[in-house]
Parts: structure tokens; sequence; C-alpha cells
């Protein structure tokens, strides 16, 4: 091997070794610069932050509809059908090809018969209703107090809503995130379960009557508080306050009020038969307000106590009217 | 010798060296296979027979031990054949709340002295019925804890003295002093029947009582009988006004109300007081039915009292009064017909008030 | 036989005849092969009766069967209580093969075993003279015997303790507590990518859950001690094959004390062997099947058979041992043996009893009886020291009862919903009682309707109990409902007794009917001169049943102002809280 062949490798072994390091270190500081974060505001964690459409999923209000319809009866299928016609029928809340969220209240491991959650029957007849409107899709969900699968399974909710042609959406960890709720005094910003409101047209609640320790009385409007996550618990603190955020956060298409079964006492967990009576009502509403008031007067039977103070809350704000005897509430009787 | 074992071992295609096969050793293993399989399948079936208990909604009733209590006034073969009765329980005053959690207070204020309670069992462990029996110590407060919690807009029949509704799952029902509430845990036929026989025996056994005159009285004129009330004094803000039993018709404003006096002297006094008391308040009318009437001056609803015998009655709250006058006239042919011997005297202690 | 059929390669190769005459499928489904797909079956058996121990899964697997069906499980809860819980015969069913076969439980079905192969074949770098040494019988094998002389004489005096070891309940052990939630997590993380950055539906994606429907991530106190341990073991397959199986598992030691009478072993054909010892190369057991064949450590894999270049090892009834027969002189090679010629230079095929000394296993029965006390008495599980937070699922039995009967599998905790089941760490429990199952009402409640670790539990220290006996309803209505412990309010810091603040979340969620928790209403003047209305909590003892959602409600998350210690258990006289209750007990004994 000559000297020029010698030098011409080493000359290529060194370019080749130099462009390695230069490299090397061009790449690592643009990667440096590329992550910089001077004041370690980058490197906190940013939530993804959600919000409802404007408006929530309120129908437009009608001047000549009853506010209120009431159906009597023992036949939940037929009671939730004649309620809803009597505030202007499925058509006039579901159009073919929404997506529908149904929010019942299954915050217990309990079975249905003790009043602590929705009645299933009355979700399959919602469901059913629903699908016949042309739903293109209902979507049944709520975040319990106890554990989702034992509370959808032992309450009846998960049967009757699959059969009906629902989905169920059980939440998780990851289903969870901030809401801002412009104008609520506790959760303008609060994780809120988001997963079965991905592409939802429509919202419908449904209810039942319960006696509640501490709010006095848990209906439609507290109703809302199974869609949010966190620390609930802290809730307690101002519970009217909270709920008339909910009413605030949550502009349902529709609310039900199951009223076939009414926990009366020992609200809202319940746990024996002696707590229940017989209500044999459901009730429709686009104003969760109204629902409530003719539920805490009529089916709770406490018209002679003053209504339950988030009800005023929540009117101050003009999210409904709790005065429903000052509006038109049509009674039917069905099945 | 090693050598030769070297290169035997390190073939590398060879994963195992052996010269022989079995055919017998693979039928074996086919048999081994189809073991397997079974227990694959026994798993399965194991795994589609799921115990329905542990999934299963039942009624979970959660009652208390108690200590082997008397029947007290609980009828004897309550129970329909083929169904049993369990937990038969009772409660006074003092551990109530072991019963009823927040509402004892309901019944407390309607005079509760005790409770009795069983559950009647079906055959086969369902339906469930329970019964809870009170003893309210009078049958208005019997017939007051009824009327609070019948349903909205439920049509009770009245006869002989008692108050009866079955509604759906649930039996109400009044005799006397006793008030019966039977709640099943469905709405089959099995409950009602089982419902029907709880009505039939409690009718049959529990004492017959006339129904409290206030109630008898005010009922004939519409008053519901959750609206009947006993104002043990201060009727109407009336410092002179004790003794007086309310009825608030279904209008919600007017208020019959019936006072009885120890003697003839003395109801005539406290009809002149009550009067007075009203015109104290308000505007005169002028007379119609024998009575003078007054408007008061902040509710513009107009009120009278009249007396018969020892009964001092009237109205309170009447639109007007001309049909304040139509009222108090069918109510004093109301009192007029009260039979003779009716017991005025004042409630125990525990009546209820509103 | 049509023409278009085009057959592959290696089919083509797989179905040759082989060179002995025999037919391809002789080959094809020797038995060695037969035992891969049986541990692929078992193993995978395992993996889905675990991912079945779940509310929704549930159904009616038998999903502790394994443990059933453990032997050791079976006979040591017999030795310490002197019962077979419901189940626990099915260890028949794997004791009668071992008396029959031998050890083939080690690799024909156990997880475990199945698992270190894998991880052994899988990294397995050496060259087979490397394995042929590897896999020679070492004295450290011993130890299994000692492990489970001192387990035994341990369960014998009341402490059961071989779940620390026995490698079914180590492995469900480790799925519960390590594994399952790593997959949660990888699962969660997964469906939210596919959600995110695809738009698509994770929802297929769900089955990859061990805990569907379960609202926060599953934590489990103490997995990474769990964890850490299998990576060990599992890891020491690189310095000793089958590590576990040979030194450490008391179940392969219980085996292996039986398998010396078993009928069927594999035997040598002296006239025949060439002392190449290649049987080594793959042999699972280290049972010296190229001399005297370690009955006690022979795994029955049957690689021996495999290996054998001359077809001198079979799997043979009774094989008789022929040491005494030979004729001749061996080491000149003119031996004969039944009239032919015997090739191998050793004249042993067979070595029944495990190769402890006796004066070792004395040695371990001492150890077993020193253990003891020195466990029992170290105030972690006695009456006197029991930690009040150590809280026993409902239907446990009596807390000395429980630890003859607990195997720390914790199959229990794996199928708790609300993950309020716990593995005890050393401070709760002791040794003694690590990995039992307690409750921390911090991370979860016991639901109400819930009796699934009563169902589960394969040894009866939480015996089964309906829910009706749970609840003290129906049958049960004179017996009261089950207490798991009692529920104390901390008045320093419960937001309306020591902060004029609304709250009452526990009196909301107490869920027995009439509600163990109640409220004062007071009227108080606060700091700002305002009259105010407050609720304030109290709890009647003889209500509560210790389930914890108050506790685990409570706003007060740190350290909850309403907290459910021990005290008031039903199972327990000496932690019974109220006289009324003590008599009760006493009735109902």
């Amino acid at each position: 091997m000559g000297d020029d062949a010698y030098l011409r490798d080493s000359r290529r072994h060194f370019l080749r070794q130099a462009a390695i390091v230069a490299g090397g270190a061009a790449a690592t500081g643009a990667l440096t610069w590329a992550l910089r974060d001077p004041d370690g505001e980058r490197g906190k964690a940013h939530r993804p932050q959600i919000e409802l459409p404007p408006g929530g999923y309120a129908v437009e209000r009608s001047a000549v509809l009853p506010a209120l319809g009431v159906a009597e009866g023992q036949d939940e299928a037929r009671m939730v059908r004649a309620a809803i016609d009597a505030v202007g029928g499925i058509g006039r809340f579901v159009r073919p090809g929404d997506v529908v969220v149904v929010k019942p209240n299954v915050a217990f491991e309990r079975s249905a018969a003790l009043g602590a959650t929705t009645n299933p029957q009355v979700v399959r007849a919602l469901v059913a209703l629903l699908r016949e409107a042309g739903a293109k899709q209902v979507r049944v969900a709520d975040n319990p107090i106890e554990s989702p699968e034992a509370c959808f399974v032992r309450s009846g909710v998960q049967q009757a809503a699959l059969e009906a042609g629902a989905q169920v959406v059980l939440p998780s960890a990851r289903d969870f995130d901030t809401l801002s709720v412009p104008g609520a005094t506790w959760i303008a910003r609060w994780p809120f379960f988001w997963r079965p409101f991905a592409g939802a047209t429509k919202v419908i609640g449904v209810a039942p009557v319960k006696d509640h320790n501490l709010c006095r009385a848990s209906m439609t409007t507290k109703n809302w508080y199974g869609l949010l996550g966190g620390r609930r618990n802290q809730f307690h603190q101002d519970i009217h306050g909270i709920i008339a955020d909910l009413a605030l956060m949550m502009r349902p298409t529709l609310v039900l009020l199951d009223g076939t079964r009414v926990l009366f006492r020992s609200g809202p967990t319940g746990g024996s038969l002696a707590d229940v009576r017989p209500g044999n009502a459901v009730v429709a509403s686009t104003d969760s307000l109204a629902a409530d008031a003719y539920g805490w007067d009529e089916l709770l039977g406490r018209g002679a106590e003053p209504l339950p103070a988030y009800f005023a809350k929540a009117a101050a704000r003009g999210l409904g009217n709790p005065d429903w005897k000052s509006q038109v509430v049509r009674k039917v009787r069905a099945g | 010798m090693p050598q030769q074992g070297e290169q035997r071992v390190f073939v590398r295609a060879r994963k195992h060296f052996r010269p022989r096969y079995s055919v017998n050793e693979a039928r074996l293993g086919g048999l081994i296979l189809l073991a397997l399989a079974l227990v694959g399948a026994w798993i399965a079936w194991r795994g589609a027979h799921a115990d329905p208990s542990l999934t299963a909604a039942g009624p979970g009733l959660p009652r208390r031990s108690a200590e082997k209590v008397d029947r007290g006034p609980l009828p004897a073969e309550l129970a329909l054949p083929g169904w049993r009765e369990e937990n038969l329980a009772a409660f006074g005053p003092s551990d109530l709340y072991v019963k009823i959690d927040g509402r004892e207070g309901y019944y407390k204020a309607l005079g509760f002295e005790r409770l009795h309670c069983a559950t009647l069992v079906g055959p086969g462990g369902a339906p469930t019925v329970d019964l809870e029996l009170y003893d309210l110590g009078r049958a208005g407060n019997a017939l007051g804890a009824a009327s609070g919690e019948l349903p909205q807009g439920a049509q009770p029949s009245f006869q002989d003295g008692s108050l009866a509704l079955v509604d759906k799952n649930a039996l109400f029902l009044t005799r006397g002093k006793f008030y019966l509430r039977a709640v099943g845990s469905d709405e089959g036929p099995a409950v009602r029947a089982a419902l029907a026989r709880v009505k039939e025996r409690f009718l049959a056994s529990l004492p017959a009582e006339r129904m409290p005159w206030p109630y008898a009285l005010f009922g004939e004129l519409g008053v519901a009988p959750a609206k009947v009330s006993y104002l043990a004094e201060n009727a109407f803000s009336f410092g002179f006004a004790s003794n007086v039993h309310v009825g608030l018709l279904p209008d919600g404003d007017t208020e019959l109300f019936v006072a009885p006096a120890a003697d003839v002297p003395r109801a005539r006094a406290l009809a002149a007081r009550f009067e007075k008391g009203f015109a104290e308040y308000g505007e005169p009318l002028g007379r119609r039915a024998g009575v003078s009437w007054f408007k008061d001056r902040y509710l513009s609803r107009a009120s009278a009292a009249g007396r018969e015998g020892r009964l001092v009655f009237g109205v309170h709250g009447a639109a007007d009064e001309k049909v304040g006058a139509a009222l108090l006239g069918r109510l004093g042919a109301a009192v007029r017909a009260l039979p003779g011997g009716t017991d005025f005297s004042a409630p125990a202690a525990g009546a209820k008030e509103e | 036989m049509s023409q278009v059929i085009v057959t592959p390669g290696w089919v083509k190769r797989g179905m040759r005849p082989n060179k002995d005459g025999s037919p391809w499928w002789a080959r094809a489904f020797r038995i060695t092969r037969i035992r891969v797909a049986s541990q692929a079956f078992f193993f995978a058996l395992f993996v889905f009766l675990l991912w079945c121990t779940w509310f929704s899964r549930l159904r009616g697997y038998p999903v502790s069967l394994f443990l059933e069906v453990d032997p050791l499980v079976g006979a040591a809860t017999a030795i310490s209580n002197h019962t077979v819980y419901r189940w626990l015969w099915r260890g028949l069913l794997v004791l009668v093969p071992t008396l029959l076969l031998g050890r083939a439980f080690c690799n024909w079905m156990c997880p475990y075993g199945t698992l270190h192969q894998f991880v052994g074949w899988l990294f397995n770098i050496w060259t087979n003279r490397d394995n042929m040494g590897r896999n020679r019988y070492r004295p450290a094998f011993q130890i299994k015997y000692l492990v489970l002389a001192v387990f035994l004489v341990m369960a014998a005096l009341g402490s059961l303790q071989i779940g620390l070891l026995d490698p079914i309940c180590l492995l469900v052990r480790t799925f519960t507590t390590a594994i399952a939630p790593a997959a949660d997590l990888a699962h969660a993380n997964l469906a939210a990518a596919l959600r995110v950055r695809l738009g698509m539906d994770p929802e297929p994606l769900l089955f990859l859950s061990s805990a569907p429907g379960a609202l926060e991530q599953r934590v489990f106190r103490g997995a990474w001690f769990v964890g850490a341990i299998i990576v060990g073991l599992v890891g020491m397959n690189l310095v000793i094959p089958r590590f576990f199986c040979r030194v450490l598992c008391p179940l392969g030691a219980f085996l292996g004390v039986l398998s010396r009478f078993a009928l069927f072993r594999i035997d040598r054909d002296l006239t025949r062997c060439t002392d190449c010892d290649l049987c080594l190369r793959r042999c699972e057991g280290a049972s010296d099947p190229h001399q005297a064949l370690r009955k006690s450590e022979c795994f029955v894999c049957m690689n021996c058979i495999d290996d054998c270049p001359e077809g001198a090892l079979s799997f043979r009834l009774a094989p008789l041992p022929v040491k005494d027969r030979i004729l001749g002189d061996l080491s000149k090679g003119l031996a004969t043996l039944f009239g032919e010629k015997v090739i191998s230079k050793v004249p042993e095929t067979e070595r029944a009893a495990p190769a402890v000394a006796r004066r070792r296993w004395v040695f371990a029965a001492v150890g077993g009886v020193l253990a003891y006390p020195f466990l029992r008495l170290s105030a972690a599980v006695n009456k006197r020291g029991f930690s009040p937070k150590a809280i026993r699922p409902p239907g446990s039995v009596e807390e000395s009862a429980f630890l003859e009967r607990c195997i720390k599998c914790d199959q229990c905790i794996r199928v708790c919903p609300t993950n309020v089941l716990q593995p005890a760490t050393l401070s709760q429990a002791g040794l003694e009682g690590l990995w039992t199952p307690v409750m921390n009402f911090a991370i979860g409640f016991c639901q109400l309707n819930c009796t699934l670790c009563s169902e589960v539990c394969p040894t009866g220290a939480i015996q089964k109990t309906p829910l009706a006996r749970k609840l003290g309803v129906g049958a049960f209505a004179d017996k009261g409902p089950i207490s798991i412990g009692t529920a104390f309010f901390d008045r320093g810091r419960c937001l309306p007794w020591a902060m004029e603040t609304p709250c009452v979340v526990c009196e909301e969620v107490c869920p027995v009917t009439p509600k163990a928790i109640g409220t004062y209403e007071e009227e108080i003047t606060r700091w700002d001169g305002k009259k105010v209305v407050l609720k304030k909590p109290y709890l009647r003892p003889e209500l509560c049943i210790g389930c914890g959602i108050c506790e685990h409600e409570c706003p007060v998350v740190d350290s909850a102002a309403v907290y459910v210690t021990a005290v008031g258990e039903t199972r327990s006289e000496d932690r019974s809280l109220l006289l009324e209750a003590s008599r009760k007990a006493k009735e109902r004994t």
C-alpha cells in the first residue's frame, strides 16, 4: 500500500468520523431546541377541554304544547308513550338519524323493586320508542356510585336497554375530560363522562322519584350528577348549588320522571320494600324543574313543605319554572 | 468416541435424535388430546351453567333480628296455603328507628304506640309481602297516617269504619286505631291474592270501631281524611278557641270547624266570642242562615259561627257569604244528625296537629 | 385424486414416511408433541380461568380449578384444619395419576412449569454440550423437600404457609396483583391511542382488559414485590434451567415424594445405551436418565426418549431394576443381561426416593416447629396485636381458622369488583399473613350485594356465603347481617363537626336500611356570626356492617374523617364491640 493510498483512506476515514460527530451534535442541538421550555409552562399537563353544544340539546320551545305531560296507570310502556305524546309526541324530540343519549339513574347496585334506580321497564319502553322514531343509535349511560357493571346488571337496566336495542356505555378511567360550563358556580370546569356524548345529537334523562337525605329529593335535575366524574364527594358541601349548576350544564332534549315507584324515605339508597310505594305515573317535560316540582308535590306528596332550595337557584338562572301549577299540564290515563 | 459424538450432536438441522417411532404411542397421544378436548368441553359446559344467584336482582329485604315476639294484634292464618310467615317483629317508640329510618317522626307525630311487622313468603321464596301494622292509639291518627301515604289521587273505599285501598302491589287499610301497610314484591296475581287474603283477615279480626265523629261529619261534606285536624288551642289564632276540630275542603281555603263546649250556656258564649273574633278582623257582611258573616280584611274570605246544643260550628274562609251560608246550612244539618251519645271529649295527647 | 391441489413443500416433507418405516404421523404425533399440546392447553386454560375471574365473565366457570386440583393445597389444608373443603377433593385428580405416572403434572399441566420451560427454551443460547452439563442433578435440588417439610409441619401446627411458594398460588397471585393490572394499563393506553389517533372504536379490544367496567385502573399493594419475585424466579432459568421447579417448588417436592411409588417410569435399556449422555440435553427435571433415574425428580417430559439416538429409553410399566441380573464383568465389556450383551457401563437404572438424608428431614421438621412460634407470636396475627386495619372479607372464618385455610392465592382479590381487597403487607399482617386479603377503603369498598370473594375462595378461608346470609335476610334473618368492622368518626377532621361545612356524603351512601349513619341537625353560630343549620353525622354501631363505603366516599381523602376498623366483626368473639352482639354470637355457637 502506497503513502498516497494510505493518506486517501485515512482522510476518508477522518471525514466519515467527523461527519458522524458533527451530524450527531447538530441533531442533538436541534432536538434540544425543539424541546426547549424556558419557563416550565410547556411541560405542564394540558388536559383536553370539552364543551357541550351551545344551547344544549334542547328542542325549540313550544308556546302551545303543555309544559308537563303526566301519564297515570300501570303499564310502563303505555305510560311512557302517553306522557311523551302529551308534550308533543316523540317526533317532536327525536328525528330519524339522531344519536340519543339516555341517562337513567343506576347509581346503586340494587334491584329495581327497591326504587333506588330507574325502573328498567321505563328504560326499555323509552329506548323502544326512540328506536321506533328512527334514532340511529341509543346510548344508555351512567357513572354509578358502586361498581358500574354490577349496578347495571343487578338493577336490570342493562338487560332492558340491550334488549330494546340500545348500547350500554359503562364508564372507564379514560372516559372523563374536563367540561367547561360557563357561568357555573362550582363546576365551571369539571371531569365529564364524555364518551356517550361523542357525536350525540339528543339527550334524554329518565330518573326515578327518590327521597334524598341531603338535597331532600333526587329527581331529573339531580340525575345529571351521574355524568360527572372526579371528586363528586365534595358536592355535598353545597348540594343545592351543585344541582343548580347541573341544570345549567345539561339542557336536555327531554326529561322523563319515572314515578312508577316512589322511594319516599331512606333515600337515596333505600334498600327495603317498606321504603317504596307505588306512584303509578310517568311525567314528561322539557323543563326538568317543572317535572321535579310536580314530583315533589304529587308523587312524593310533600307539597306542604317548601321546595328544596335548588329549585329557586336554578329558576333564578332561567333554567326552568318550578311553578308547574301555573303552566299547562296534560294528564292522561294510560293502561 | 467423543469426536464421533460431537459430530452427531452438532448437526444443526436435527432437533431430536430418535431413530424409531411408535404407532401405538401416537394413538395414545390421540387419546390424550381427546381427553384434553373433554376437559375443555366440561369447562365450557360449566361456564354455560351459571349460578343465577350471583347476578339475580333479588328484592333484598334487610331485616334486623328481633326477639321472639307475640303476634300482637296480627290475625292468625294470614298466609294463603303454601305461603309462610317470617320475620315476625315488633317495635316500640324507642326502637322504631331500627325498622324505619328517617321517617319514624311521621308515625310518632301521629301518636305511634307500637309497630308489628311480618313478611309473607310465597311458595319457593317468592314473591313476598311485607306487612306493617301500626298501632297509633286513635282512629283519627290511623286515618291520618294512611291518607298521608296513599298514592296521589287514589280513591280508597270507606266501609264499616275502615279505609281500604289495594293499589298495584300495595294494600292500605285502617281499622280503628290500627293502620296497615302491606307491600308486595311484585304486582302479580299471587301477590294480589295474598293482599286480598290479608285484607279479609284483618277486617275480620281487628275490632271494628266507628269512625271518629269528626271524620264522619266532615267526610260527609267532602273533606279528605288527611285534611281533618284537631286544634287543641289557639285555632284561627284566637286565644279563646281551644278544642276545635277542623276540616279543610278540597279548594284548599275553606275550613269547616266544630268546637264542643261543656254545656249549652258555655257554647252560647263561645259562639258569641267567635262572632266577635271574626268581627275584629273584618267587615260585617250582614246576616245569612241565621248568623252574622264577616269578611276577613286580609284574606277577603267570609267566616261565621253558629251553634247547635253544646256544639259550636262554623265556616272559616269561604269564598263569599252566599257559599258560606250554604255550607253552614249543610254543616248544621250534619251536626244535628250526629248520633246521640257521641263522645265529644278532647282526643288523647299525641293527636295529629297541623 | 385431483391434480390441481398443490401441496406445500413443508407438508410434503412432514408427510414423508420415517426412516424406520413407520407412518409420518407416528413422528408428528409422538409423545413429546402431545406433551407440548397439553402444556399449551393447560396454560391457556389457566389464563382463561383467571380472565373469567370477574363479575361479568364468571358465569359458571370453575375459576379456581387449578388451585383445587393442586393436591398440595388439599393436603396441607386437610393437615391444618382436618377438613377437605368444597372442591378440594379435586386434588385427587392429580394425586392419583401421580401414583401411576410420577410427576407428570409438572411438565404436562402446571402453568408455572410451562412458563419456566418456555422461557428457558426461548433464551437457551447454549450448545448441546453445555446443556447436557446444565441438566445434571445438583445437591441443591434437595432444598424443595426441606421447604415442603417446613411448610407441612407448620400446617400441622396451624399456620398454613404453602401459598408462599406453591406454584399455582404464586402464579395466581402474580397474575392478580402484577400482570392483570399491567394488562389493563396496556389496554387503556392502546384503546385511547386507537380512539384518538385512528378514530376507531376500541370496543373489540376490551377482551385485553382483565377488569372491564372498572372505573379506575386497579392497584394492588406490594405489586412491585410480587412482580420482582416472578421476574427473579423466571430469570433464574438462565442460571439453572427450571430453577424454581427443581430447587424450590414444594408442590414438586410433594409429588416427588409420592412418585417414588409410581408404577410407570423411564427405563434405560442397558443393552442399547452407549452412555453418550445425550438424554441430558433437554432433561427438564435433571433426573439423570443417563444413569440411575431419579424418579422423584423426573417430570415425565419424555424429552430423553426423543433424544436417545439408540432407542434405549422408554416409558414403561414397572420396569425391573436389573443391576443384580447382570452376568459377567461390566468393566471388560463382557457382561450380559438375559442373554444380551450389556453395552452401558452404568448398571443402575432407578433411584426411587428423594436424595434427602434422614437427618435433613428431621432438621427441616425442627425448622418448621421453630418457625411456627416465630411467626405466630410476632403479634401481627394473634388477637392481642392484630392490626385494626386488617379487615377480612365477609364470610371469612375466625382469624386463627383463617390462617389455617388461606393460601394467599389472592383469587378473592382478583375477583373483587371494587378493588377494596388488597394483599396484606408485612406491616399489616406480619410474615404469617403476608398477601392474605385485607380491605383498604381508600381504594374501594365492600359492595353490599356482592359475595364474589366467597364464591371463588378454594379453601373456605372465606366460606361460600349466599347473599341472603351476608345481608341477614330470609332464612338467615335471625343471624343478622355479616359485619366486617365498625365505622368511627374523627370529629376533628369531619367537615360539619370541625369546619362548619355541610357534607354528610357518608349518610347518603350508607347502604344498609335503616341507615347506620344518621345526622343531628344543629344550629350553630358560624365564625362570621351567621346562624346556620348543619347536619352532623353520627353512627349507630348496631346497624353498621363495616362495608367502608363511607370511608371511601369521604371527601377528606387522605385520612378519612369516617373510617372503619375491624372491631365489631361478626366472625370474631374477641373483637366484638357491643354486649348485644357478643350475646348473639354466643347464642349462635
